[in-house]
């Protein structure tokens, strides 16, 4: 499902360049689930905006499902995106001026689907929030966002969800819920999960692990961990 | 490109994103103003030009002496379909059977006045007063024959009868110089009176009121071009107040100017409150770009939206302009010095219509070129900063294309292209000295961030960090408050030389016809009076003749000084140049010169004649030839003053030795004039009054429509700019909401963040004041210097008085928005994230 061939990224800073990722090469069969662990600043966020063709590598290339999206122009990335990919921010990034009922339709409306909004409410009502369609995110709790953010994510029906600490902004009761909700529903859909998380307990929840440090994959001592 | 779901998404942002009304409330008012001022330039520009009609009879006139102008000599130069009417203006002796008065007679047909109105009094119509051989006469004649209405007079060979008197002509072409008291006939009953022998000094006009009043000029140009031979001369009403003329440009290069401060004033506002809202939007376009949106599409969202808002705010801007001055017209009379006749302007609504969509396009561009830059990948990092976005190559270029086009289009519109051009070039050299200001003035507020008070630093780092809102909030409101605080000093500079061209004490009444012998006694009369006598002067009517020794018929003479050729001219002599003038060339004779004849010449009519200090001029004087050399030339003279001017000042001399009289100014008040007036008529009778204040009150009516003109549009300036200043504030409170909720989460209290944004307003509002001043009256110098040609005059009120406003204004809202951003809740912006 995912491919990535010695992949490097560098970012341009006043101060000077910068080496974010220093050769990534890794492999994620399709359906399955993985956890990126690694302390801050490790690139993993980065690696994951490169999966989602937010950014181009710098160096070397990256194949989901056989299309090399590292070669494809932005418009091409856009589009890729609005097939395949769902994404679950740490900070939601829901639109603020948006309901939740609305910032669930975006992607099916982006893909022309005329029943977006049917769509949108069943997706909600499934991660439990049927009650709050026409709220908007400042009005609602941390949890309830990243709920509406993970039905975001799912709506489309994606065959790659990424989800950069899906739970780091919540509390341990709500984070425990919310990594049920993700899990099963990624697992219902058949697609295949890339998480980054600090969490230890989260990262067990994937069919395996890989650690990063200094914008590397290096090897782990838990049989889940894999590297390069 | 999925526009429905693209108009739908406007709508839903449209819906909570009430900071969008800065962007149509700038458009509104940037165009509303632009509109108004385009339309109040026209109509007040419109209204000299009426004026100018009505003071001379006609929109053009053709104007002969010695003989009439033949039906085949108009033939292939009046057009068709204007209206004519033919006058003949002739000096003469009105009698009754004990006394006689020289009078300045005009001879009217049926169709006279083609503009303006006579008034009579008793009142009645013209045809009515000069029906059977009636005559109106002006009161001083009734006064001087000591007769009345109804009263038989006599001119020539003719019998009239005194039918009313006159009390205002609205063509007082004689002006200031003509010979006698008015009187009017029928045009048909001049024959009878046996006074237009062939070679008399009578004047033949023909007016014409033109269909298309709006091309005079090209009207007398085809005529000159039909008639290139013509006896009589051409002239249009456009060009025939020399005095005012260079005024009427000044005021047309102010509206320019201040029109282009609105424009520039609304720019900075819809700049402004675009960057505020794409800054606010950044995270919600990445996140819809990380959703699956294209660059372009997500790009082209927010462009629809603010197209769709500029199409509003144009929209009602236009609305508004057109309404504007049929909005003044309903102040209440008294308010404004002159009511100007409000309708619409057509071309000045399109042009500001152009000119707002393309001023909205290039300021909106880059800022949202900049934001599609932003990399969705920044959701990873924690957001993303607009002013971190470079637009792309592409994008730049086309910001710079657009304000080409905007500049093109501007310079086009504008009155005076080179004027626009120079302004906008020195709004540009200005835009760039203010940005290196502001630039330096954040690195102060940075190094006194180092060494503040520890509540200070936040606001002091606020101010001094790099790509914040600063830079674009100080220079959008330095250059707003400059632009106000230059309109209005230039406006200053206007009002200044138009209270210079009012004469400080207006020669209210001039005398003709002192005899030499009686000059003492007409001074003593007229002390006695309790008024005063301005200027006396020694006066004979003579004819140029020859030019540097060649006669006038074969010199080629310019058309600004055809009319001083023709006919006899009044001349005087003097030991002294004037007061208060520079000679533009040669020298005054010395006090006791007696040597051959040396003249002084005015400026315009040397340059028209192609003479210089050292050639002659050749003079008939009473049957004499009188040949001067040229010893002086000096300044054009401002006929629009009301003082006595004469073209030709002689030495004194052989001339003097001529027949002459003496003509006086004399300012005496209006209520005491009759009393003056009775007794020189007994003690001098041949004195002969001419009363010149309709002459100069007709120059003051223009002169006071040229002031409400500068208070109007600085008026419109003035609350155009005053958005700006609120969109200037609607972008920093954005900013400090958010730093608001992070301060109190960290513990600040309300008075810590009052503190806080307090400094951070005075600090911003301190130096954009500081910016503006040095914009403003730099500005409104190098404008009076190189644009309108006046002396500059520093008023330091009107400067100080309009930034302190502007400041006033500022931490006025600045306050009130600090109560309730200390008051909200910390809890829904930290949740927002």
């Amino acid at each position: 499902m995912i491919r990535a061939e010695d992949v490097h990224l560098t970012l341009r800073a006043q101060s000077g360049p910068v080496n974010v990722l220093r050769g990534i090469d890794l492999e994620v069969a399709a359906g399955s689930s993985i956890g990126v662990v690694g302390p801050s600043g490790s690139g993993k966020s980065s690696l994951l905006a490169l999966l989602a063709g937010l950014e181009r590598p710098t160096h070397g290339r990256i194949f989901v499902d056989g299309v090399e999206i590292s070669a494809l122009n932005e418009n091409e990335r856009a589009d890729w995106r609005r097939r395949e990919l769902g994404i679950l921010f740490q900070s939601f990034h829901l639109i603020s001026t948006l309901t939740a009922l609305e910032n669930v339709a975006v992607p099916l409306e982006l893909a022309g689907d005329w029943a977006a909004d049917a769509h949108a409410r069943e997706a909600l009502d499934a991660v439990g929030l049927g009650h709050r369609l026409d709220h908007r995110p400042t009005q609602l709790s941390g949890g309830e966002q990243q709920r509406v953010a993970l039905a975001r994510a799912l709506v489309a029906k994606p065959r790659l969800v990424l989800a950069d600490e899906p739970t780091g902004n919540l509390d341990g009761d709500t984070a425990s819920h919310m990594a049920d909700l993700l899990f099963s529903a990624v697992a219902e859909a058949g697609a295949t999960l890339l998480l980054i998380t600090h969490d230890p307990a989260l990262a067990a929840r994937c069919d395996r692990i890989a650690q990063m440090a200094n914008g590397k994959l290096v090897q782990a001592p838990s049989p889940r961990v894999e590297a390069a | 490109m999925n526009w429905r779901l693209a108009t739908r998404l406007v709508w839903r942002d449209l819906r909570a994103s009430p900071q969008l009304l800065w962007i149509v409330a700038a458009l509104v008012l940037g165009v509303a103003t632009f509109a108004a001022v385009g339309t109040a330039r026209q109509v007040v520009l419109e209204t000299l030009q009426r004026d100018a009609a009505v003071l001379m009879g006609g929109d053009a006139r053709l104007r002969a002496t010695g003989a009439p102008i033949t039906p085949e000599e108009k033939a292939g130069v009046v057009p068709d379909d204007a209206r004519t009417s033919d006058i003949v203006s002739v000096n003469t002796i009105l009698k009754t059977d004990t006394a006689d008065v020289t009078v300045a007679l005009k001879g009217v047909d049926g169709a006279y006045p083609l503009y303006g109105e006579l008034r009579l009094d008793p009142p009645m119509p013209v045809s009515d007063a000069l029906w059977d051989r009636g005559i109106i006469v002006a009161p001083g004649v009734l006064t001087r024959l000591g007769v009345e209405v109804g009263d038989p007079v006599r001119i020539g060979d003719a019998d009239f009868t005194i039918r009313t008197t006159l009390v205002a002509e609205p063509d007082r072409t004689g002006g200031v110089f003509q010979i006698g008291p008015r009187v009017i006939v029928a045009l048909d009953d001049l024959a009878a009176t046996g006074i237009l022998r062939e070679g008399s000094v009578a004047r033949y006009q023909t007016r014409i009121a033109l269909a298309d009043t709006s091309d005079r000029d090209g009207f007398v140009e085809k005529a000159r071009r039909a008639a290139p031979d013509a006896r009589f001369e051409v002239r249009s009403a456009s060009a025939a107040q020399p005095g005012l003329e260079g005024l009427i440009d000044r005021l047309a290069t102010f509206l320019t100017l201040s029109s282009l401060a609105a424009l520039a004033t609304g720019g900075l506002a819809v700049a402004l409150a675009a960057r505020t809202h794409l800054a606010g939007k950044l995270t919600a376009m990445a996140t819809l770009r990380a959703l699956g949106g294209r660059p372009g599409w997500v790009a082209g969202l927010y462009g629809l939206q603010l197209a769709l808002l500029g199409a509003l705010g144009l929209g009602l801007g236009i609305i508004l302009g057109a309404l504007m001055p049929f909005g003044l017209a309903l102040l209440p009379p008294g308010l404004l010095p002159v009511q100007l006749e409000p309708r619409i302007v057509p071309q000045a609504l399109f042009a500001a219509a152009a000119i707002g969509a393309l001023v909205l396009a290039c300021f909106v561009w880059l800022p949202l070129a900049g934001a599609r830059a932003v990399s969705p990948a920044s959701l990873f990092r924690g957001g993303t900063d607009l002013a971190d976005a470079k637009p792309p190559r592409r994008d730049r270029l086309i910001a710079l294309g657009l304000a080409i086009a905007l500049t093109a289009l501007v310079i086009a519109v504008a009155d005076d292209g080179r004027l626009a051009a120079t302004v906008l070039l020195a709004l540009a050299g200005g835009t760039a000295v203010l940005v290196g200001l502001v630039l330096a003035l954040q690195r102060l507020a940075g190094a006194l961030a180092g060494v503040a008070p520890p509540r200070l630093r936040l606001p002091l780092r606020e101010l001094a960090r790099p790509g914040g809102e600063t830079t674009p909030t100080v220079l959008a409101l330095a250059l707003g408050l400059g632009l106000l605080a230059m309109v209005a000093q230039t406006g200053q500079v206007i009002d200044r030389e138009l209270d210079a061209r009012v004469p400080a004490r207006a020669p209210s009444t001039i005398f003709i016809d002192i005899q030499p012998d009686m000059r003492e006694r007409f001074e003593t009369i007229v002390q006695d009076a309790g008024a005063e006598v301005l200027q006396l002067a020694p006066y004979l009517r003579a004819r140029l003749v020859r030019i540097a020794g060649v006669p006038v018929a074969e010199v080629e003479i310019g058309e600004e000084a055809a009319w001083s050729v023709r006919g006899d001219r009044g001349i005087t002599w003097s030991a002294e140049p004037p007061a208060d003038e520079r000679l533009v060339a040669g020298r005054w004779w010395s006090d006791d010169y007696r040597g051959p004849p040396l003249v002084a010449i005015e400026d315009e009519a040397a340059t028209a004649y192609g003479v210089d200090v050292g050639d002659t001029l050749t003079f008939n004087v009473l049957g004499r030839l009188v040949e001067a050399e040229i010893a002086a030339i000096r300044p054009e003279i401002d006929w629009s003053r009301g003082r006595l001017e004469f073209l030709f000042t002689f030495s004194p001399g052989l001339i003097d030795q001529a027949p002459h009289s003496v003509i006086a100014s004399v300012d005496v008040a209006l209520d005491e004039r009759p009393a003056l007036l009775a007794t020189l008529s007994d003690a001098l009778p041949t004195v002969t009054p001419l009363l010149i204040d309709e002459t100069l009150a007709a120059a003051s009516a223009v002169l006071d429509r040229i002031r409400a003109a500068v208070l109007v549009v600085a008026g419109l300036s003035l609350v155009s700019g005053l958005v700006v200043l609120a969109a200037s504030l609607a972008a920093v409170r954005t900013r400090q909401r958010r730093a608001a909720a992070i301060l109190k989460a960290l513990g600040a209290g309300r008075r810590d963040l009052v503190r806080t944004f307090l400094v951070e307003h005075a600090g911003l509002g301190a130096l954009a004041g500081l910016a503006a001043l040095v914009l403003g009256i730099a500005g409104a110098w190098l404008i009076a210097a190189f644009a309108l040609g006046l002396p500059f005059v520093f008023a330091p009120f009107t400067a100080l008085g309009i930034i302190g406003l502007g400041l006033a204004l500022t931490t006025l809202t600045g306050l009130l928005g600090l109560a309730r951003l200390a008051a909200q809740s910390a809890q829904p912006l930290l949740r927002a994230g």
